[in-house]
């Protein structure tokens, strides 16, 4: 067991020539590429199979990558960190909405229609469920198959089958073939479904009721070659499910305990909708990497879908606001016109130091690909003759009667330039701070 | 100003930036100021209350308004306020802002003097540059070989080397030198490997001095040592302040600058005429006119080398940051304008990138980091652009951060640079009685870098400002006053100081300098994680920059500008770049290492860098928001609770 190598550790196992054979300058640069996992050891053509050796086993990714479904298959796992703010979560939870057979064909097929309906945009992305999950609860085992083959032919979601029964579940590989299912089991690995991973390529959601018992099942599969693993480690309990899933990603973390280095999945159920929005939550909050949901409920997949995509977010890449004219209050043609960059934290700020003086203004937001203020203005995307190409292509001329414009006081730098590409307009120098902006608004003629 | 009929022109000139204006009769000099666009500060705006707009006029007439400000015994010294003060005449001003170009600034190190020959680059004296005395026989009707042969003979026996090549200016005073002493000549030549280049001939009893010039080209200073070649001795030294100020106090805003049409014909010559000055004034100390200099070390920030060789900057700062070149080979001096001697040739530090340049690859000559392969070094060079150095001699990595020239004196009330009057050291008694040590035997003008840490730690650690560096209200002190700016801390009341007002500290003052640290800090941290090496695991930390001859470690440990390891493995070091340069100088062996250096050290940007602005923010605070970063910290503040 050990921890993820440094740069530095890499380092010392490199040839430290610096020939620059791998693409890049020094060996150290290219050990810090390898310690980022943006490189591969095979770029450098001089490694030592000493550094074959310990680099490779290290160079695994911590919690293995499992993909299931055909084309655009879900991709859970190669998680890196404990908390969100120390990187970023990489892969989103899985959603599985259930199908059971018992339900009838007919009313499957329209949950399927209706699942694969369901979508909805917020900043900008389209959030929606991912997987289905078919558990047969009747007892003839061609409702199994015509549910699979009835998915099959209408969404292009990925498939988990859930049956005891191994013949049906064959059938259902057979099906899906090319589409790399999933395989739920209920009970302790057999035999006879490792084969069935083998031969249909099908990723194993292992169940188990302890550690111990995990971990056994999980190192026994490995053992006869199947990797792509998922764990479901049960707990009737919220609480504790929540401490099995953190110990899980702590051990394959900061242990390097490769039995554990897993996705995680649970089966969501629960006597009404609130207990189940509450387990399902906890699942994405808490290193959940599929949850199957046993309700198909509009109002909670919304739900989850916004938690879902707050976590997963990377909190290292500035969120950005589009790049246009926005109304702060009411504005008129007469309304005064500020300019600011598009990084989300500066325009919910100046929008919010605007509002709270109580006027009404046309705030002009540029495109500095998510940058503050004076990194923007640091690498040129803020500058004179940037501001007034996007004015003009804008056409804020048409828009607005005032030809005074208001930049932030930290780039007074830019005023001359941007009179100079802007005929006709003044530009007023603004506050360096925008708390500043009530006091400001109130002393300077803006208009 | 439109020029009204009859309304009389005078030219003024700005001194020490030679810059000369026109304006009519009645204006005020600090209206001349402005229109020859020279940064002239004034906090009252032109009121006349503040006081810092001073100058003096060194010759002309002119019409003052009396102010609270200035006292008769600097009104009789031909002090003014630029505000206050009519021009009826053609007036020669001199700016005492920045008047540092005349006062002798702090340079010298001592690190450098204790540790020359134990530091990575090599400290011999081999200078390319050579000089050799020829004694050339006479010629006959026999030995008729011409001037040039003859001097080459002479030359290929005593050398043993191959045939040299010569100057046009060497033959175009041969005939007379070789003529005015049967034949005794000294020439000097430039000693490439396999080829010399004979670039100056001249009778042997001339005598004439043989020098070189290193120099540091900081965004905010320059400061060189002129070097007497035979005996590699610092003959002289000078500094003052970049004249290209007057564009932008960043490299940022200097490169914006640069883009408009004429600008950068104009930042090239105000780099060369600030380089010639301090050659002159260099000069004029010494029995050496600039005539005697043949060879040249410059260091400098990537673009402080673009500007200096008129080269187009705006590439550096736009992703994905690519300089025009990083290596030079030899160029003229005479082409840049230089005033040394035509022939001279002048060197410039390898750079690695765009933002981290020749001044660092000179300034780790200066350092033993490339002496040890097991134990790591951390180098700081906390100038206006902060540059880190981390590695040994196996490798080394480099960052850059804007941290702003507050530790060099510029945008503090009163800050100045490292040079006489500047207070260097700060101590708070429990009183609140504040001592402190002047460089320099005048009454203090201001505080420099190592003051202004001392005075900032003095007061967090005293008790005058929280964590956030804000004046803690209840403290009152007589020395806590309401300034323009909001509460300030008066460090030397106006009866004690040069310039007869309180020197103070305001909260805007301290921002800026917590800006500052936390950029270096931060910095720091982030290339130490990307490198996976914890801060114990530095062996030793080297600190270079503009913030005096000292630098008290303790205090920039305990206001969060250092990390918080054992006091012995600090070294402050001075101006590395410069000691560097004069390293290069000295020998040919360092022009090779610093191109080692510059080859093996590995950049890391830290623009595209998400956390930065985590461990930035994180930094905005006295010493840190995470205090345990800072034990030693911690534990003052629970001992006195």
């Amino acid at each position: 067991m050990s921890m993820a190598l440094s740069g530095l550790d890499i380092f010392k196992l490199l040839p430290k020539t610096n020939c620059g054979d791998c693409g890049v300058p020094t060996c150290m640069a290219f050990a810090m590429k390898l310690a980022q996992k943006k490189a591969e050891l095979s770029a450098c053509p001089h490694a030592s199979e000493e550094a074959k050796a310990t680099l490779g086993a290290a160079s695994e990714p911590p919690i293995r990558l499992v993909k299931i479904g055909g084309a655009n298959a879900l991709e859970v796992g190669n998680e890196t960190v404990m908390f969100r703010h120390e990187k970023t979560f990489v892969h989103p939870t899985g959603i599985a909405i259930e199908l059971r057979t018992s339900d009838g064909q007919a009313k499957n097929l329209e949950k399927i229609r209706d699942v694969e309906n369901l979508t909805v945009e917020r900043v900008g992305e389209i959030l929606h469920s991912d997987l289905f999950f078919i558990t047969q609860d009747s007892d003839n085992p061609e409702d199994f198959v015509h549910t699979v083959e009835a998915t099959k032919q209408n969404s292009r979601k990925g498939i988990i089958l859930n049956s005891g029964d191994n013949k049906a579940l064959e059938k259902g590989l057979e099906l899906l073939k090319d589409d790399r299912p999933a395989i739920f089991l209920k009970s302790r690995l057999s035999e006879e479904v490792i084969e069935f991973a083998k031969a249909y390529e099908a990723s194993l959601i292992l169940t188990a009721e302890s550690f111990e018992d995990l971990g056994a099942q999980s190192d026994a599969a490995k053992e006869a070659g199947i990797n792509n693993l998922i764990l479901n480690l049960n707990s009737e309990n919220l609480g504790h499910q929540m401490q099995n899933n953190a110990i899980l990603r702590r051990s394959a973390l900061k242990q390097s305990f490769k039995s554990f280095g897993h996705p995680l999945f649970s089966y969501i159920k629960g006597e009404n909708s609130h207990v189940i929005l509450a387990r399902a939550s906890m699942q994405i909050c808490k290193y959940g990497s599929i949850i199957a949901l046993s309700e198909y409920d509009k109002a909670m997949l919304y739900t989850l879908f916004t938690l879902r995509q707050n976590i997963y977010t990377d909190p290292q890449r500035p969120i950005q606001v589009e790049p246009k004219v926005y109304p702060i209050g009411e504005p008129t043609p007469e309304s005064p016109v500020f300019v600011t960059t598009n990084f989300s934290l500066t325009y919910f700020m100046v929008s919010g130091e605007i509002e709270n003086s109580g006027i009404s203004a046309h705030l002009v937001i540029t495109d500095c690909e998510g940058q503050s203020v004076l990194t923007a203005w640091a690498a040129g995307k803020f500058v004179g003759e940037k501001i007034a190409k996007f004015i003009k292509d804008i056409k804020l001329e048409e828009q607005v009667k005032t030809r005074k414009i208001v930049i932030p006081g930290l780039v007074s730098q830019i005023s001359g330039d941007l009179e100079e590409n802007l005929p006709g307009w003044e530009v007023i120098v603004g506050c360096q701070e925008a708390s500043d902006i009530p006091s400001f608004v109130k002393n300077v003629q803006l208009t | 100003m439109a020029k009204k009929s009859g309304q009389k022109q005078y030219s003024l000139t700005f001194l020490p930036f030679d810059i000369s204006v026109k304006a009519p009769r009645g204006a005020k000099i600090w209206e001349a100021a402005k229109k020859a666009h020279l940064p002239l500060r004034a906090a009252c705006g032109g009121e006349g209350t503040c006081g810092e707009c001073l100058v003096q006029i060194k010759s002309g007439t002119y019409e003052a308004k009396p102010s609270a400000v200035l006292s008769g015994h600097f009104v009789s010294q031909g002090y003014s306020l630029a505000c206050q003060t009519d021009i009826t005449d053609d007036l020669v001003v001199v700016l005492p802002q920045f008047q540092e170009l005349l006062i002798k600034s702090v340079v010298g190190s001592e690190f450098f003097e204790e540790h020359k020959n134990n530091i990575s680059g090599i400290f011999e004296h081999d200078p390319v540059v050579k000089s050799l005395e020829l004694q050339l026989p006479s010629p006959t009707l026999e030995d008729n070989y011409s001037d040039l042969k003859r001097m080459e003979r002479e030359f290929q026996k005593k050398t043993g080397m191959d045939k040299p090549s010569c100057t046009y200016s060497v033959l175009a005073k041969l005939a007379q030198a070789v003529r005015a002493e049967h034949g005794q000549v000294r020439v000097v030549y430039i000693h490439f490997p396999n080829q010399a280049t004979i670039v100056d001939v001249f009778p042997v009893r001339e005598d004439k001095k043989i020098c070189g010039v290193a120099c540091d080209i900081g965004t905010s200073t320059v400061a060189l040592h002129v070097v007497d070649l035979k005996t590699g001795k610092i003959e002289s030294t000078a500094s003052s302040l970049n004249q290209q100020i007057k564009c932008g106090e960043d490299i940022i805003s200097r490169i914006n600058y640069a883009q408009k049409h004429g600008h950068l014909q104009e930042l090239q010559e105000l780099i060369v005429r600030t380089i010639n000055h301090l050659i002159e004034s260099a000069s004029q100390k010494t029995r050496m006119s600039p005539s005697d200099v043949y060879y040249a070390s410059f260091s400098g920030n990537t673009t402080m080398i673009h500007l200096l060789l008129k080269l187009e900057p705006r590439y550096i700062r736009e992703e994905p940051y690519v300089p025009t070149f990083n290596d030079l080979p030899l160029i003229d001096g005479r082409e840049l304008g230089l005033n040394m001697n035509p022939e001279a040739k002048i060197h410039l530090s390898p750079a690695v990138g765009s933002y981290v340049g020749g001044d660092i690859t000179a300034g780790l000559l200066c350092t033993p980091i490339l002496m040890d392969s097991e134990k790591t070094a951390l180098f700081i060079d906390a100038g206006t652009n902060g540059e880190l150095v981390v590695g040994n001699k196996e490798w080394l990595m480099t960052c850059a951060c804007s941290a702003g020239p507050a530790f060099e004196g510029s945008g503090i009330t009163c800050g100045m640079p490292a040079s006489e009057g500047a207070i260097e050291k700060v101590e708070l008694d429990k009183s609140g009685d504040v001592h402190y040590k002047v460089i320099g035997r005048i009454n203090p003008r201001g505080l420099c870098g190592s003051g202004l840490v001392d005075l900032l730690a003095e007061l967090f650690i005293h008790g005058y400002l929280d964590r956030h560096g804000k004046f803690k209200e209840p403290k009152a002190s007589q020395r806590m006053v309401d300034s323009e700016e909001g509460l300030a801390f008066v460090v030397v009341e106006g009866k004690k100081s040069f310039w007869g007002k309180d020197l103070i500290l305001t909260e805007r003052d301290i921002a800026n300098l917590i800006r500052t640290k936390g950029a270096i800090y931060s910095a720091c941290s982030l290339l130490l994680k990307n490198v996976g090496l914890p801060y114990d695991k530095i062996d030793a930390l080297y600190i270079a920059g503009g913030f005096g001859q000292h630098l008290n470690i303790e205090n920039a440990i305990r206001i969060g500008l250092l990390p918080d390891l054992e006091r012995d493995r600090f070294y402050y070091i001075g101006n590395s770049s410069l000691l560097g340069a004069y390293l290069i100088l000295l020998s040919d062996k360092n022009k090779d290492l610093a191109n080692v250096i510059a080859q093996r050290m590995t950049y890391v940007e830290l623009n595209t860098e998400p956390s930065y602005m985590n461990e930035f923010t994180g930094s905005l605070f006295l010493p840190h928001t995470d205090i345990n970063q800072f034990p030693s910290v911690k534990r003052i503040f629970e001992n006195k609770s």
